[in-house]
């Protein structure tokens, strides 16, 4: 008989990576609170962050650290795009008269916002995308403090350092499940895809890529704009979440929480940006319950500052050490499955309902055995 | 006149704390070929541990020398515990560890001493002021050049004339040969975060002393910045590291001190902007022949 | 002098060399020949300590080299010079022959080892203060030979030495390896050239796909039918007419 792994189920796939997390979804949204319903809403932003950088780091192998930057970009195009023209001359009266009046709805303003800003990420990276490594890594850097500093006195347009706020709070849950779907359906695909394949091939080894036929400068240039762009999409639904925006919120502490999900989940994987945006989303929300001191064993802790970066620091560097690969190393499994038809077809079929219990009765019996003394 | 003084002037100070640090990370990137992003974070650990030991009532003296050696004492703990186990792994890896460190030591030095900026209080000689040419200068701005001019001679002696000098040259240029006639890497290696702390404290202690006020994250810009004036000058160039710091320094105090109205507070962008275009034209930097010789 | 046991060395996964056992003797010339890719570097490597063994011994004057530093073989006395002229090519020729050196703290003894390099090779003084990059490839390998000298080991590994030389530099090369043998240096040298490197040893070892296939004086090797054929075939002819 043809062994399959148990997890490779589709009834258990269906259950562990589309139920499950349905449920609780389904849960938060009627019965808890708005806190731990915005908290939600956070991670499907930062999956998408944290995705988009993956293409780039993991899985094409440029190191870049500026997605703070296009995250920026889309927070303020969209901001501006779908604030109200009152709202706009109010706060940022210097703006030319038909960027105030141009008013655009919601998802159109999250498109335009990801494209003009892939454009833009076009220009730097055909300047900038011929450095590597470490090199790029720093020019990248670079790039998000220009960004910021722009943004920090183009204050015509963007209302300097002091940010713009009024937002309609568009990013509700539904909206972010979606897009954070659409967003993973679409880098799902463009992995997949011979351009994906090349862009593997090309961090495995660049000569031999190039041996192949595989213009290098085309794919990494490409790889940096789609990865923008969702950057930039991210930042929009951030930017409609939190409803007010300033230069300083994606600076250097924004790069490294992206960086932060991104390995920590696993970098060579897109599926890594679910484990890494989890971590990184719901530890700091329960670690700011602790940042004002608490009593452990007796002992009292006194109110430490910044708790959260000196654990969420001390748990990246742990996992270099240990898991250099990330939670998910470069398997696929979590986004596999959700995108992939065999998951739900399989639930057509008897067998796999079969293989299911038969799982089960196996586990049982073994765990039976196990108690038994020889 | 005056006023072009006083600009070149203020360049000249920032530059030659620039150039210190880029002098730091070019001898550390051609000893080990990875960038140390933490390095800049010496820079906080020596204003830091300046601070606490001038508060702790040391005479001024005292307390300099041994935040020195604190921040020398970090700057070896760092490469032994953190980047010795990664030193053959990937750049990927090495950019994401260093940082790691570069996060944690922030948040615990943020932890300890809370985010609130502090001020250091210089005995009253170093900013007794004099004017040349109608600009005021102080103390510790001459100072400032001075130590980076002699520590820079300081280095370059060491490179040139001593044993260790020549055997981190040897590892800089072919690792595996100097394998072959039995340098200890190790060594090297330790020898170079002990200049490159050495370098960043004074660094950290004259920045902080011109500028009175820091914060726990003083050292991340200015590390990214020193390292760009490094990559601007050519990586592994120690000319390269000082020229690029002072390149930088001029191009940051001139666009904000000459550009039109309204403009000037562009003066990062721009400067990035130029940096970006002389590395479009000249990758390798304006002396990038990875070369620690003076040619 | 040098004892090798049922030496095995991974290499990226691969078998790069299968239990070999070979001996090198005091003063002596011992060649290891064999095709691209028969193992001879990785065993270099391995006995230099730049590469791990799988697992075997390298006994050196009775010790045990296997896990041993690269500093602590030169210092035991045992020196490497790889293939294709590994010179510090930025530092001054008097600067990579100081580094051979670096272990010898004694500078009067580093300066007596360095004369007697300059002896060998005039040349290397005329060209002290030029850096080792500016050289020829012939005196790149003369310096690479002669800051071997200057470690004062008594083992040379010589890899390739003749590699991408002009036919009237390997000769002075292969003369200079004699020289320096007697001299009272030992040498282990892997050569594609096997017919030069046949002519000046006094015992050879083929290599073929990580095994010794064969080993004895340089005479008898050379005279085996096979090794002949395949590995002397062409080249006989205008290299025997060099050297008569």
């Amino acid at each position: 008989m043809k062994t399959q792994r148990f997890t490779d189920n589709s009834l258990f796939r269906f259950l562990m990576v589309i139920l499950v997390p349905l449920a609780i979804i389904l849960l938060v949204h009627f019965k808890a609170g708005n806190y731990y319903e915005s908290i939600l809403i956070l991670f499907f932003i930062n999956l998408i962050l944290a995705a988009s950088l993956n293409l780039t780091n993991g899985i094409t192998g440029i190191f870049s650290l500026g997605q703070a930057g296009f995250m920026a970009l889309g927070a303020y195009i969209g901001s501006i795009l779908t604030l109200s023209e009152s709202t706009k001359d109010t706060m940022v009266s210097k703006m030319p008269q038909w960027l105030k009046q141009f008013q655009l709805p919601f998802w159109a303003a999250l498109i335009v916002a990801a494209c003009v800003t892939m454009i833009i990420a076009g220009i730097i990276g055909f300047a900038i995308l011929r450095a590597k490594g470490h090199y790029l890594a720093v020019i990248t850097l670079g790039m998000v403090i220009v960004i910021k500093s722009v943004l920090d006195n183009a204050s015509s347009l963007t209302n300097g350092s002091r940010g713009i706020s009024g937002m309609t709070k568009y990013s509700t849950l539904p909206v972010v499940i979606i897009t954070a779907l659409i967003s993973l359906f679409i880098l799902y695909r463009f992995r997949t895809s011979a351009y994906g394949r090349s862009m593997i091939a090309l961090r495995e080894d660049e000569d031999a890529a190039a041996s192949l036929g595989i213009n290098h400068r085309t794919i990494r240039l490409m790889s940096f704009m789609i990865s923008a762009f969702f950057a930039a999409v991210g930042g929009c639904l951030w930017a409609h979440l939190q409803r007010t925006i300033a230069p300083s919120l994606f600076y250097f502490d924004e790069t490294f929480t992206i960086l932060e999900m991104s390995v920590l989940g696993g970098m060579a994987s897109l599926s890594g940006a679910i484990p890494g945006a989890a971590v990184l989303t719901f530890l700091p929300q329960l670690l700011a319950n602790f940042s004002t001191g608490f009593t452990i064993f007796g002992i009292h802790v006194p109110q430490i500052n910044g708790l959260t970066n000196i654990v969420t620091s001390v748990l990246f560097i742990i996992m270099i050490i240990f898991r250099k690969e990330g939670i998910t190393g470069s398997s696929e499994y979590l986004v596999g499955t959700l995108f992939s038809s065999s998951t739900y077809t399989g639930l057509f079929r008897k067998q796999t309902y079969l293989d299911f219990a038969h799982a089960f009765t196996r586990k049982n019996r073994s765990e039976k055995n196990k108690g038994e003394p020889q | 006149m005056g006023f072009f003084v006083a600009q070149l002037i203020s360049a000249i100070k920032l530059g030659s704390i620039y150039a210190l640090v880029a002098i730091g990370y070019s001898i550390v990137y051609s000893i080990m070929g990875m960038i140390n992003f933490a390095h800049g974070e010496l820079l906080m650990i020596a204003t830091f541990a300046l601070w606490s030991l001038l508060n702790a009532g040391l005479s001024f003296g005292l307390a300099v020398i041994l935040s020195i050696l604190i921040t020398v004492l970090f700057g070896v703990l760092i490469e032994r515990v953190a980047y010795r186990p990664i030193r053959k792994a990937g750049e990927s890896t090495q950019i994401i560890t260093s940082l790691a460190v570069s996060i944690f030591l922030e948040a615990v030095c943020q932890a300890i001493f809370n985010s609130s900026s502090k001020a250091l209080i210089i005995p009253e000689f170093f900013s007794r002021t004099f004017k040349i040419y109608g600009a005021t200068v102080s103390v510790i701005d001459v100072v400032t050049f001075a130590s980076t001019v002699i520590l820079t001679i300081v280095v370059v002696l060491i490179l040139q004339k001593t044993r260790i000098g020549k055997a981190m040259r040897a590892v800089s240029d072919n690792p595996e040969a100097s394998d072959l006639v039995g340098i200890d890497k190790n060594k090297v290696i330790t020898v170079a975060f002990i200049i490159g702390s050495v370098l960043a404290a004074f660094a950290g202690i004259l920045y902080s002393g011109k500028y009175t006020s820091f914060s726990n994250d003083m050292g991340f810009m200015l590390g990214v910045k020193a390292f760009i004036a490094a990559v601007l000058g050519g990586l592994g160039s120690l000319t390269g590291a000082v020229a690029g710091g002072y390149i930088m320094a001029v191009l940051e105090v001139f666009f904000s001190g000459y550009l039109p109205q309204g403009t000037a507070s562009f003066q990062t962008t721009f400067t990035f902007l130029v940096l970006i275009l002389v590395l479009l034209v000249r990758p390798n930097g304006l002396f990038g022949s990875n070369n620690w010789k003076r040619s | 002098m040098l004892k090798v046991t049922n030496l095995s060395i991974s290499y990226k996964k691969i078998n790069a060399v299968r239990n070999i056992s070979f001996e090198v003797r005091e003063g002596e010339i011992v060649s290891l020949i064999g095709s691209n890719g028969a193992g001879k570097t990785s065993t270099m490597r391995t006995i230099s300590g730049l590469i791990k063994a799988k697992s075997g011994s390298i006994l050196y004057e009775g010790k045990e080299l296997i896990g041993a530093s690269p500093a602590q073989i030169v210092s035991a006395g045992i020196v490497h010079v790889p293939e294709g002229r590994q010179v510090f090519s930025k530092l001054s020729v008097g600067e990579n022959l100081e580094l051979g050196g670096y272990l010898t703290r004694n500078k009067k003894i580093r300066q007596e080892r360095m004369d007697y390099v300059f002896d060998l090779f005039p040349i290397l003084k005329e060209r002290i203060h030029q850096k080792a990059g500016s050289l020829s490839g012939g005196e790149q390998q003369m310096l690479a030979i002669g800051r071997a000298r200057v470690t004062g080991s008594r083992l040379l590994l010589l890899d390739e030495p003749s590699l991408g030389l002009a036919p009237i530099i390997v000769e002075q090369v292969f003369e200079v390896i004699q020289t320096l043998r007697n001299n009272g240096m030992t040498i282990l040298l892997v050569e594609q050239n096997a017919w030069d490197a046949l002519q000046i040893c006094d015992r050879a070892y083929i290599m073929e796909s990580g095994e010794i296939v064969l080993s004895g004086t340089g005479q008898e090797v050379a005279e085996n039918e096979d090794i002949r054929r395949i590995y002397l075939g062409g080249k006989e002819t205008w290299v025997s007419s060099l050297h008569n």
